[in-house]
């Protein structure tokens, strides 16, 4: 069996036993990047969990039915206010270095370097184990994707964990 | 005016039914998605990777693989057979 079929019946096995991966017939379409890299703002959406200790509520890492929602991550707070939250992974290797899972610190770096024109004001941050996502794909989404325009955001890296 | 995005995969078979606009697959681990911890510098090629594979152009759905593969230990074939976190 691939992952894809043993990730499926785990799920079914112990927590949801109507469970299926979505999938879909046609790929979303691409949007060209309208600049050289070095004039776009840039900004990250991960799915690691990662929110802000003591300012923002963790993920629920043992609802059945996962966790929908996400948290903004504005781009000057220092990473080390970053903690992370998911049940899929171990979050202790990525704690001690978030670039692994959430490269805020390197965008930024990269940006000082002149590779960008800069991060995006404002990164997004979701946890991956969400086996409903008729929420997500209607009103969660469309709502970051909206924050990103309204940031004049033109490249989005997704980095899952 | 639009979003251009860019998704880096772990797992190529979802990436595949899922149909993102433009992917790039990396054999890295869960929760090691640009290298490991303190690989500053494969941290950074992948990102400049994301940069690069974005300005280019491809039909949207192009899974590209990177050559990024992790030899440390078993760790990502242990955790596709869910036999590690």
């Amino acid at each position: 069996m691939n992952f894809v079929e043993i990730e499926r019946d785990y799920i079914r096995s112990r927590i949801l036993p109507d469970f299926e991966w979505m999938s879909y017939t046609r790929p979303t379409d691409h949007h060209p990047l309208e600049k050289p890299i070095d004039q776009c703002r840039v900004a990250l959406i991960t799915t690691s969990g990662a929110y802000l200790r003591g300012s923002q509520k963790p993920f629920s890492t043992t609802n059945k039915l996962g966790d929908d929602s996400f948290r903004i991550i504005p781009n000057d707070i220092d990473p080390k206010e970053v903690a992370l939250a998911h049940p899929g992974y171990d979050t202790k290797r990525a704690m001690k270095d978030l670039d692994c899972v959430f490269p805020l610190a390197l965008l930024n770096k990269l940006q000082g370097q002149g590779s960008i024109r800069e991060a995006g004001p404002r990164h997004f941050s979701f946890m991956g184990y969400i086996p409903f996502p008729e929420r997500l794909i209607s009103e969660r989404a469309p709502s970051v994707g909206e924050a990103l325009l309204d940031d004049g955001v033109y490249l989005v890296i997704l980095v899952p964990s | 005016m639009g979003l251009t995005t860019i998704s880096i995969s772990l797992v190529r078979e979802t990436t595949l039914q899922l149909k993102p606009s433009r992917s790039l697959y990396i054999r890295h681990p869960f929760g090691l998605t640009l290298g490991d911890v303190g690989d500053s510098i494969t941290h950074e090629d992948i990102l400049r990777d994301c940069f690069r594979y974005a300005s280019e152009e491809l039909p949207a759905g192009t899974v590209i693989d990177l050559p990024y593969v992790w030899t440390k230990n078993d760790l990502r074939e242990r955790q596709r057979r869910k036999e590690a976190h």
